[in-house]
């Protein structure tokens, strides 16, 4: 019953591979042209150019092999192209009356029509890939460089690509069940691929915007990029811009199922009458409507904003291009949905509410409703900070040991690694990186002050000498609190500097990244010393000469 | 037998069907009548468990039929617009029916195609809409299902071809228990071929009766009368319809033959004679008594 039921299973499959066989054809020939063609021009070139082989050429065939097999850009472009064409065509069918009438009333489970079309879908990109795939293996060991390559290459270059496939793949005939019109099921599927990042650069730059202390460690930006969608995650392993972990791809992989699953609970209970229409399932409007209305609303704010030159954000281009833009896409997506112009003049409850949620979303940062400026995590809750310092710079016996560009401490972009190596866990270094903050805190509303006046700083006896510093406390609950000062008096806290960077840890954490051998740090400066644009009284030169000197 | 009890579908804010009940019974070919849009096509699918219904069950010997592959095997439905994959011939259509249907007799499927003269090889996109109506009833009649549903098959073909499909059909009837319900907005497609009608309008049953029962108990009489007749002259009768033209006296008359006979005989016609009825006349007669203008409903 079984064997008979597989047997039965396979039959389906293989008359929906048949029914599409221009497709497997244009798969065949496209891997052909993207695997073996390139490695075997790439290896011939290498055998050519060197006569023996030598380091120089087994390094460079390595890595050519691990970039053309693990980190294959090509591959990865084909892939997510091939996967949302493949949802496109096998279940592009959906969206046809007839057609949805022709399958839905033979004898057979829906359940078991949708595994049918599914795995066609996967059997006719994955089998030719596979097979070229292992042709190329073959290829490498006719040229006799087999040896170069480690398991780990033949595994991931195998399975990245598969595993990635799947990803997309399913993401697409979600959006083929979702909806009812194949072009529709194209702009679901960009929407599904992209609402997330757009949503995060959003939040990102509203953030960045209304709040004065936002920092957002680079590292944390690129893991939620990194997750926020299946096409960006594997573009980002592909071009090495993000390392992979093992379990990202298992991830990835078990993502995959479940939405292949919840793609088959649908499937079974879509009505058959939504072929034709915009969406098939009226829960899913919403999900696309509003996001995508107040996303692109508070988008064209932005943009009308950064073309006004206004040093607001919350200028008068900011809420008419919100307002409007919000307003815009409300009314294209009821009519995209509703295939009818008429649907303009309908549903003006959904732009009121788009309008209320937009506003509250802008209205939090702006009048800084949680306090995020303000919030100082308990010294007693702090484990250890991580900071930056950008104006500072460290010599050594009169030797700039720092980068020399802008004289900025060498820290790297990663706060997560900063973590690790930087971290100052003692007493007397978190109360100086308090004491930072509570500087920052203090001289919120100088930020502004600084900003209307453009680059050139005014500094005088009676204003504070700002200086910037990013802070990460780490908490001891295991939560990070990441915060940017941009006007930390230099005055009333460089006591606290000079406890930090006398540290005898924080100095050969410093000389550990600069990878030099120890040397002593005999002097902080601040970066305000040498600008051109500072101006100091003769008094507040002496302090802070007065100040160096004593380090 | 198809029982059909309370079935509504709306589709957005059209009510497409409202609380339709039938009951269609083996061996017979029942004509579903109705208008355009009188939910004829939906309640087909429903019945072939393309779309579900909203309220209501549909059941086909005992058993639901959304989703019920079982059920399904026993059923063969030909839609108003046939489809087949691009480049098929009509015996690759076959085989990928076999799949499904596991009594499909392939060398009857070659027979009843050589009959209507039809190439199992040739494209199906080089054929006429008929010509593929034709392969479509071949098909449905080759799987040996018990029930075929046709939505509007018999439109649209020339009378050769329409009288070739019914007598298959009635054919196919005649050899085995089936069942088949075919739907059109036409009464003089069904009137041949149909034994029970039933009327659909505006998602509703206005009419379901076995047509043989319709033409029993409806009579059209001709009478002459020397003198002028009126319809209380014949208060014990249940008369439909009554027109006159001079002294000719036409009569549309609900009840045994033999009992109108003799009331009208009553007052001495010179001249009386029964005549047929044809299925337009007795759904005017019906419909009118239910306050409906037959013309309207299916014109």
């Amino acid at each position: 019953m079984i064997l008979k039921n597989c047997c039965s299973e396979l039959g389906l499959i293989f008359q929906a591979v048949k029914n599409r066989i221009w497709f497997l054809c244009f798969t065949t020939v496209l891997f052909f042209f993207s695997q073996a063609v390139p490695l075997t021009l790439m290896l011939q070139r290498y055998h050519m150019l060197y006569e023996k082989k030598n380091l120089s050429f087994v390094s460079d065939v390595t890595s050519s092999l691990e970039q053309l097999l693990s980190y294959n850009v090509l591959t990865a472009m084909i892939m997510i192209g091939l996967a949302v064409l493949c949802g496109l065509i096998f279940f592009r069918y959906l969206h046809n009356k007839q057609k949805v009438d022709f399958y839905h009333c033979l004898p057979v489970s829906r359940g078991r029509f949708y595994l049918a079309q599914y795995f066609a879908g996967v059997a006719t990109v994955i089998l030719p890939y596979i097979f070229f795939y292992l042709i190329s293996l073959l290829i490498i060991a006719m040229f006799g460089d087999f040896r170069y390559l480690t398991s780990a290459m033949i595994w991931s270059g195998l399975l990245r690509p598969i595993v990635y496939f799947l990803l997309v793949y399913s993401f697409t005939v979600l959006a083929a069940i979702l909806t009812g019109n194949t072009l529709v099921q194209i702009c679901t599927v960009v929407y599904l691929f992209f609402i997330f990042p757009l949503i995060l650069l959003l939040v990102y730059l509203i953030m960045s915007s209304f709040y004065a202390t936002f920092m957002m460690a680079g590292a944390i930006w690129d893991q939620l990029l990194f997750w926020s969608s299946p096409v960006i995650h594997y573009l980002m392993v592909a071009m090495e811009y993000q390392p992979e972990p093992w379990w990202a791809m298992v991830i990835s992989f078990v993502v995959a199922v479940v939405f292949t699953g919840i793609g088959l609970l649908l499937y079974r209970i879509r009505p058959s009458e939504t072929a034709g229409k915009a969406i098939a399932f009226p829960w899913f409007k919403p999900l696309i409507k509003y996001p995508l209305s107040i996303a692109g609303g508070i988008c064209l704010g932005v943009f009308l904003n950064s073309m006004s030159y206004s040093t607001e954000i919350l200028d008068a281009w900011f809420i008419l291009g919100t307002i409007f833009g919000v307003i815009l896409i409300n009314r294209v997506v009821e009519v995209i949905f509703a295939f009818d112009i008429g649907a303009l003049k309908t549903n003006w409850l959904g732009v009121i509410v788009s309008l209320v949620v937009t506003a509250a979303m802008i209205a939090v940062p702006a009048l800084d409703l949680t306090e995020y400026d303000s919030y100082l995590p308990d010294e007693n809750d702090v484990a250890k900070v991580v900071l930056q310092f950008p104006e500072c710079s460290v010599y050594g016996d009169g030797m700039l040991t720092a980068y020399d560009s802008g004289g900025s401490m060498p820290v790297t972009n990663n706060f997560e690694e900063e973590n690790q190596r930087f971290a100052l866990d003692e007493e007397d270094e978190i109360a100086a990186a308090m004491e930072l903050a509570r500087s920052g805190i203090e001289h919120l509303e100088y930020y502004d002050h600084v900003e209307k006046d453009g680059d050139n700083i005014l500094v005088t006896e009676d204003e504070i000498i700002p200086t910037d510093v990013s802070i990460a406390f780490v908490l001891k609950n295991g939560k990070t609190v990441y915060r940017h000062y941009t006007c930390v008096d230099k005055r009333e806290t460089i006591d606290a500097v000079e406890t930090i960077v006398t540290n005898e840890s924080f100095r050969q954490q410093q000389l550990a990244y600069l990878d030099q051998e120890y040397m002593l740090i005999s002097t902080v400066e601040l970066y305000a010393l040498e600008t051109d644009t500072g101006s100091f009284s003769r008094e507040n030169r002496k302090f802070f000469l007065k100040r160096t000197a004593r380090i | 037998m198809i029982e059909i009890k309370g079935v509504s579908k709306t589709f957005d804010d059209v009510k497409a069907l409202h609380r339709v009940n039938l009951e269609i019974k083996d061996g017979s070919i029942f004509g579903l009548v109705g208008t355009n849009g009188a939910g004829k096509s939906t309640l087909l699918r429903i019945m072939a468990g393309i779309i579900r219904q909203d309220e209501g069950d549909v059941s086909i010997d005992g058993a639901p039929v959304f989703e019920n592959v079982t059920v399904k095997e026993r059923l063969f439905f030909i839609p108003d617009e046939t489809y087949y994959f691009g480049n098929a011939t009509p015996l690759q259509m076959a085989h990928y029916y076999k799949r499904f249907y596991p009594h499909f007799d392939e060398s009857y499927f070659l027979h009843l195609l050589k009959n209507f003269d039809l190439e199992p090889q040739r494209k199906l996109n080089t054929l006429s809409k008929g010509m593929k109506k034709q392969v479509a009833v071949i098909t449905a009649l080759s799987t040996k299902t018990k029930y075929i549903f046709c939505d509007e098959t018999f439109d649209g073909l020339d009378p050769v071809i329409r009288q070739g499909v019914k007598s298959l059909l009635a054919s196919a009837l005649s050899e085995r228990a089936m069942a088949v319900i075919v739907a059109s907005h036409n009464l003089r497609e069904l009137e041949d071929i149909s034994d029970h009608i039933g009327l659909l309008h505006k998602g509703g049953v206005l009419l379901s009766k076995d047509l043989d029962d319709m033409k029993l108990s409806i009579h059209k009489i001709q009478a002459v009368f020397d003198h002028e007749i009126m319809k209380e002259h014949f208060a014990d009768l249940k008369i439909l319809k009554m027109d006159r033209r001079g002294s000719l006296y036409t009569l549309v008359i609900r009840g045994d033959i033999d009992d109108i006979m003799t009331i009208l005989k009553r007052e001495n016609p010179l001249f009386i004679e029964t005549l047929p009825l044809t299925l337009e006349e007795i759904f005017i007669s019906e419909t009118e008594v239910k306050g409906y203008d037959l013309k309207k409903l299916l014109l």
